[in-house]
């Protein structure tokens, strides 16, 4: 295969090339409009679901009268007594909670997926039914569900489609740290419920030492959210804390019209440096995909080939370079099948126009058996992150194809590294949609920037200087919801990172697997 | 960020009313430094503002009316039962029990042109779920050229008040037997007068 690329006069590189063998499969309109779409969840494991089962629609009668919650605020869980009178007596009554379904919304196209943001929509469900007694009144027990917090709860009595007394809960935000010391390194988790459902008070943030470390969602998680960050030196107390707001801590959200979205200040006891903790890779959940179409793979489809063949892989996902086991049936006999790699090459810096496009790389050649199969090993090009696809070519044409998701990787950071200099920490395999393009960067837990891999075909080599003094310091590696280039309007959470990413990001619904790497240098004199 | 209050409150209602305005009238508000006592006055109302081309425009929520309102909410200066915010007389949508709503209100009967005023209003009160009906009284605010007249009814809500949202009603019968009602209805949850602890 060939590539051509010429210089805008901007100076940036565009796009480019031109696969010579399957060119003609792979040209699907760069960009194509296509709708921003609310996710559908997937499921997360131990998040908690609907609290009910959905309420009829109802209206309010033309008296209404109130519900007492006894008490009406407290954490998901807390037990409460809701009480009516003035009702129709003898008559079964459905108490209805009003709460939100939240998501993520995207724009999966076939050359990138774009983050759009995030959507709510009120929904009333079915707590709990009970009948009223012969005076109009009922009372009843109920626990406060694992739900948004924040913004109160209606909760109505309804009988027969009319809404006849109305409440509210609060579930109010609780925030947990533990543990409370320990040496450098010590993972440190943190957990809140009662995130709200809309946009401010829906997410947290954390600052440890007053340094910026990220924020935490909980959108696919109704509220609940467990992060982990690790602790930092120097040797001593040091001040964590866990704000509200919607991506940065809101100083005076008492004021807001979101005041319930408070923060918690820890302490936490850094006993020793001894010296730096192992390396470790956070990977999210594992879930099953909401979405089918995964970039290059959708945008891929055989126009051409008739797709009668079938492949698999003995992997679906692993790092740059890893050699994968390529099996398929139902080619056309003894003729010559060509492995090719769909990929894309571009950027999105300073871009306006069409920045990218698709490419091929070849990955080798066999022949067909007699029966139509073939086997062959390929090795993953050492190039961008992401969704991509092994197609089987023949005459020209795709046969077959399956997904391979190429996972971000650690080649090298330093072990040592003298005061106040410059290093280095090389990454592969990051991607290209604004899901996986970008890391975000914390150093000591305080953000200190991003690195992008389209342009450099997945290829990140963050630049970082050795601060905070002679002994271990930590660098943390985390994915970020990118909002740049194109941009859209207010979507929040953007270039930060995502410290909840293991349990509510975007890309979990793509079968996205990107994870949080935890390193450490020792600085020296 | 919500919107704070909003709206036009149109009604076509007639003959639906059940309760008619029989409140005691709550203490009056001072909802602007200098302002003088709020009660039923007898002064000549302000004049309407000179009428505006909208002809391809629908009011919200609706299409046609008899009354028109506008309907905002501040807070008091002077809560009974939370502190006192660092500003007064703000137009929010939420509020905290013990705090002081005060809804203030403008009006225009269609058909005439005429401001809402005590001349023309037979009664006008605002319905509040387990509360009796709040009377509305006209006045005037503020001082100087900043001077006007407007509706205004204010509560204390109770520490033990229901959370969430608060499904008000503001009623006006015109002496000529036209409906003004005003609902939250149409807006968004989130935007409606909501009590917080």
């Amino acid at each position: 295969m060939s590539k051509h690329a010429h210089k805008t006069a901007s100076g940036r590189w565009r796009l480019v090339l031109a696969g010579a063998t399957a060119v003609s499969a792979l040209l699907v309109p760069s960009l194509a409009a296509a709708a921003a779409q609310p996710v559908l969840p997937p499921v997360i494991p131990g998040a908690p679901g609907v609290p009910g089962w959905a309420a009829a629609a109802f209206k309010p009668a033309s008296e209404l009268g109130i519900l007492r919650a006894t008490p009406d605020k407290g954490p998901a869980g807390t037990k409460f007594t809701l009480s009516g009178n003035g009702l129709p007596a003898n008559k079964e009554v459905s108490i209805v909670w009003a709460t939100t379904n939240v998501t993520w919304i995207l724009d999966a196209r076939p050359d990138s997926v774009d983050y759009i943001g995030r959507k709510g929509e009120p929904v009333n469900v079915v707590l709990a039914k009970r009948t009223t007694d012969a005076s109009g009144a009922f009372s009843l027990e109920l626990r406060a569900p694992r739900d948004f917090g924040g913004a109160p709860h209606d909760i109505y009595a309804v009988i027969d489609g009319v809404q006849y007394a109305k409440g509210g809960f609060m579930i109010e935000r609780k925030i947990t740290l533990s543990p409370r010391s320990g040496p450098i390194g010590t993972p440190i988790t943190v957990k809140i419920t009662g995130l709200g459902a809309s946009l401010y008070g829906s997410s947290g943030n954390i600052y440890y030492d007053g340094r910026y470390t990220g924020v935490i969602t909980a959108v696919w998680n109704r509220g609940e959210a467990e992060v982990q960050i690790r602790a930092a030196g120097p040797v001593g107390k040091r001040t964590i804390l866990v704000g509200g707001g919607m991506q940065f801590n809101y100083l005076n959200i008492a004021q807001s019209p979101v005041p319930w979205a408070t923060s918690a200040q820890f302490t936490f006891t850094v006993t020793e440096d001894a010296g730096p903790p192992p390396a470790r890779v956070d990977w999210p959940v594992s879930v099953k995909p909401t979405i089918e179409a995964k970039t290059t793979l959708a945008a891929a489809t055989p126009a051409g080939g008739a797709g009668t063949a079938t492949a698999q892989l003995s992997a679906t996902s692993g790092a740059v370079l890893s050699k994968v086991d390529v099996s398929a049936t139902g080619l056309t006999a003894n003729e010559p099948v060509e492995l090719v790699w769909a990929t894309v090459v571009g950027n999105r810096v300073n871009c306006t126009g069409t920045c990218w496009a698709f490419a091929s790389i070849p990955l080798g050649k066999a022949t067909a058996a007699a029966d139509g199969s073939v086997k062959s090993t390929v090795t993953v090009p050492d190039g961008l992150g992401g969704w991509h696809a092994v197609q089987l070519l023949q005459g020209g044409k795709i046969k077959a194809q399956v997904p391979y998701f190429v996972k971000r990787s650690v080649v090298h950071v330093p072990k040592t590294v003298k005061a106040g200099t410059e290093f280095e920490v090389h990454l592969k395999g990051v991607g290209w949609t604004q899901l996986d393009n970008t890391v975000a960067v914390t150093y000591d837990n305080g953000y200190v920037g991003y690195g992008c891999g389209f342009n450099s075909d997945g290829d990140v080599v963050l630049k970082l200087v050795a601060t905070g003094g002679t002994g271990t310091h930590l660098i943390d590696i985390y994915p970020l919801l990118y909002t740049y280039q194109p941009a859209y309007p207010y979507p929040p959470h953007g270039m930060i990172p995502v410290l909840s990413f293991a349990r509510d990001f975007p890309g979990l619904a793509l079968g996205y697997e990107l994870p949080a790497f935890r390193l450490a240098i020792t600085v020296v004199e | 960020m919500k919107h704070l209050i909003t709206v036009l409150g149109v009604a076509l209602v007639a003959g639906v009313l059940a309760a008619s305005a029989a409140a005691q009238a709550p203490a009056p508000d001072k909802l602007f430094p200098g302002d003088e006592a709020v009660g039923l006055a007898t002064g000549a109302p302000a004049a309407p503002a000179a009428a505006e081309t909208i002809a391809e425009d629908k009011p919200f929520p609706g299409t046609v009316g008899d009354v028109f309102l506008y309907v905002d909410i501040v807070n008091s200066p002077r809560p009974k039962a939370a502190a006192p915010r660092p500003k007064s007389c703000t137009q929010l949508s939420s509020f905290k029990r013990g705090e002081r709503p005060v809804l203030r209100i403008w009006g225009v009967e269609a058909g005439t042109g005429e401001v809402l005023s005590p001349e023309n209003v037979k009664y006008a009160y605002v319905k509040i779920p387990g509360l009796p009906n709040v009377k509305l009284n006209w006045g005037p605010h503020g001082s100087g050229t900043a001077r006007s007249y407007f509706w205004t009814a204010g509560w204390d809500i109770a520490v033990d008040y229901p959370l969430g949202v608060l499904p008000f009603k503001v009623v006006f019968k015109t002496e000529s037997g036209k409906f003004g009602i005003y609902t939250q209805d149409g807006l968004p949850t989130e935007n409606r007068l909501t009590i917080l602890p």
